[in-house]
């Protein structure tokens, strides 16, 4: 885009405290981004003070236009009103009661200049309590569709184009309180591309009735929530249910509801090695593959199972006993190679869709498939990983992310009930990659990236497979609700990664293990737990940012000084 | 039917001795061992479980120390306290 947009701010207004609108509106008018307009329609305001405030606002900036409406008609109505009055080419959603950052249109605005093909952008932001102490920053991932249909994780701050915003049809009546989610929902539905700026440009504030403050504060705004999610799903076309996630009011899980079973063809690499499971000896792919005999609902799906030579053949009859029709043995007579196996494994496989699975896995839960099933079958799925765990609770998998050029499984070895960061472990969600040991990935997408790579005989196969695919344009998702047990590394002699291997995947793909788009530079740096750095006792801002990555004080230096060189260029 | 054998013409190493309780006992108390035998695995589990939870917590607390370790020690964050001490009194 040549020209700068200018950015419409969407505010009703509904009898806020005068002192936190006065704040919200400063928060308008002292951009460093000056081509802004300031929509503020009251809703049918009772507090005598609203009006002054609102008249006195619209007096002292030109670009700030009030609306009144006669009676309340929701945040919808009034929502829609302020649209009705919105001239530029995007709109951004601001409460009456929040702040923005003074450097918010700045970044955004060089986000849009970047790239004209954006639709919708949004950015990080933090809570601001009544003493006016900012706390609990949300730094977000990169755009993650499967993570916005549990969590409205974008919300602010949330910029659209406006000529989307009328073409969806604007808010819509009837889903009051959960209005933008179901906005951001058609919004994303249809944009071209859907960017992340990172930076904390929003600040919520947190009163005692607000959504910020408490999660049980709106309770019907989580029916308007379900209603919106389940529009969603039948216009994408997503085989699924919504349902409420059992401990987090608010955010939803999507239970698969299939009207398609694709044959599964489920890989299974073995040497037939028996250890001790929960106290009882006994071979790992027996107690594997019965377990998913027993307990996998899925209908249709098929075991192939590729045994090293060494593999007893006890081990083999039992297997075939369990398994009966479903299940095939592919002999394999080389050295110890995942890649390798897995490739033959994937040329006797005759299903649409290939479940890579790791013989010291155990079934956890009886849907795990078809949750799976279910993401695999999304337009631009290319990988769906599960939800492993221990035999002892600890979280072994739940998404791998990208640290200093190193990929890493996120909250490895954390307890069993760990959420993660703003419930990252417990949502499903989109990440670089996730774990060979069950992943389940289309078959035409298999042999557009040529299987698995045979340079990494033992380690990081998987992850260098989900970044060919992540080249390729394709997402690859966790999905929390597939759990399994897993007794890692039981099949082989388990030590630290071979340097050699560690230096491929560097050399590779460097520029995303050292840049995870889902994994925000705000963390501490070369950790994957998603732990921010501490404020300093004085309460230094600062103190979240004294990472590597971009800070916000980085951040705003670099963006003033570029709108000083365009100033200077004559743009 | 057969005369039963004479248990004193056995050599000694391998004579039977006579059950100490009729069969059904027997069967009842292999099942309560079984039954106990279950449940002490089962307790074994949980307590592995819990076990589980008491070493992820710990990794949490392991991790969160590492990371604050690793912080104090970056250069930025020793530049950024450096540069924000003057500021940092002044509030004081």
């Amino acid at each position: 885009m040549a020209i700068a947009p200018r950015f419409s701010v969407i505010t009703p207004v509904h009898n806020p405290d005068a002192a936190v609108l006065r704040a919200a509106i400063r928060s308008v008018v002292r951009q460093s981004y000056t081509r802004w307009e300031l929509c503020l329609v009251d809703d049918g305001s009772t507090a005598p003070h609203v009006r002054g405030v609102l008249e006195a606002a619209a007096a002292s900036d030109d670009r700030i236009h009030v609306r009144y409406r006669p009676e309340s008609g929701g945040i919808v109505a009034a929502s829609n009103d302020a649209l009705d009055m919105a001239t530029g080419e995007f709109v951004a959603f601001l409460d009456h009661d929040d702040e923005l950052h003074p450097e918010a249109f700045t970044a955004l605005d060089q986000a849009i200049r970047a790239d004209d093909q954006i639709d919708y952008l949004y950015t990080d932001e933090d809570k601001v309590n009544e003493d006016g102490v900012r706390y609990d920053p949300f730094l977000k991932p990169d755009w993650s569709p499967e993570r916005f249909r549990a969590q409205m994780y974008t919300c602010h701050l949330s910029v659209a184009r406006r000529a989307l915003v009328d073409e969806v049809g604007r808010f819509r009546v009837g889903y009051d309180g959960a209005q933008d989610w179901d906005l951001v929902l058609r919004v994303t539905e249809r944009a071209r591309k859907v960017e992340h700026v990172r930076g904390v440009y929003y600040h919520w504030r947190s009163v005692a009735t607000s959504v910020a403050s408490s999660s049980a504060a709106k309770p019907w705004a989580y029916e308007a929530a379900r209603k919106a999610l389940n529009d969603h799903l039948e216009r994408t076309g997503v085989q699924g249910i919504v349902d409420d996630m059992p401990d987090t009011p608010g955010e939803f899980r999507i239970l698969p509801a299939l009207q398609d079973a694709p044959l599964v063809s489920i890989i299974i690499p073995t040497v037939g090695t028996a250890r001790p499971i929960h106290f009882t000896e006994q071979p790992l792919v027996v107690n594997c593959v019965r377990r998913l005999v027993e307990r996998t609902t899925y209908p249709n799906y098929e075991i192939v199972v590729v045994a090293d030579a060494p593999t007893p053949s006890a081990v083999l009859e039992e297997l075939t006993e369990l398994g009966g029709d479903r299940l095939r043995v592919v002999p394999f007579d080389r050295p110890f190679h995942f890649s390798e196996k897995i490739n033959v494994g994937a040329l006797h496989a005759r299903g649409d869709l290939l479940l890579l699975l790791n013989d010291d896995t155990e079934v956890a839960s009886d849907h795990w498939l078809d949750s799976l099933v279910m993401y695999a079958q999304l337009p631009g799925v290319g990988a769906v990983g599960a939800k492993l765990r221990f035999g002892d609770g600890r979280l072994q998998h739940v998404g791998i992310g990208g640290t200093r050029g190193a990929p890493g499984h996120l909250y490895y070895g954390f307890p069993s009930d760990h959420g993660g960061y703003f419930d990252a472990a417990v949502l499903p969600g989109n990440y670089l990659a996730v774990t060979g040991a069950c992943l389940l990935t289309p078959r035409h997408c298999f042999e557009e990236v040529g299987g698995l790579s045979p340079e990494f005989p033992v380690n990081y196969n998987d992850v260098d497979y989900c970044m060919k695919l992540h080249a390729a344009g394709y997402r690859i998702v966790y999905s929390p609700e597939a759990t399994l047990w897993h007794y890692e590394s039981s099949t082989r002699e388990s030590g630290p990664v071979a340097p050699a291997e560690l230096e491929l995947i560097n050399a590779r793909w460097g520029r995303l293990l050292h840049d995870d788009p889902y994994n925000h530079p705000g963390f501490v740096p070369g950790q994957l737990d998603h732990f921010l750095p501490p404020v300093l006792p004085d309460g230094t801002i600062l103190g979240w940012w004294p990472g590597d990555g971009e800070g916000m004080v980085g951040g705003a230096i670099r963006r003033r000084a570029g709108v000083l060189l365009d100033r200077l260029r004559g743009r | 039917m057969p005369a039963a054998p004479d248990r004193s013409a056995m050599p000694p190493e391998i004579a039977v001795p006579a059950p100490a309780a009729p069969l059904e006992e027997l069967r009842a108390e292999n099942l309560a061992l079984r039954e106990e035998l279950l449940a002490t695995r089962d307790r074994l589990i949980g307590l592995e479980a819990e076990l589980g939870q008491a070493l992820g917590e710990r990794s949490v607390f392991e991790r969160r120390v590492a990371s604050l370790e690793s912080i104090v020690n970056s250069r930025s964050w020793r530049f950024a306290s450096l540069v924000l001490r003057p500021y940092r009194l002044l509030r004081r």
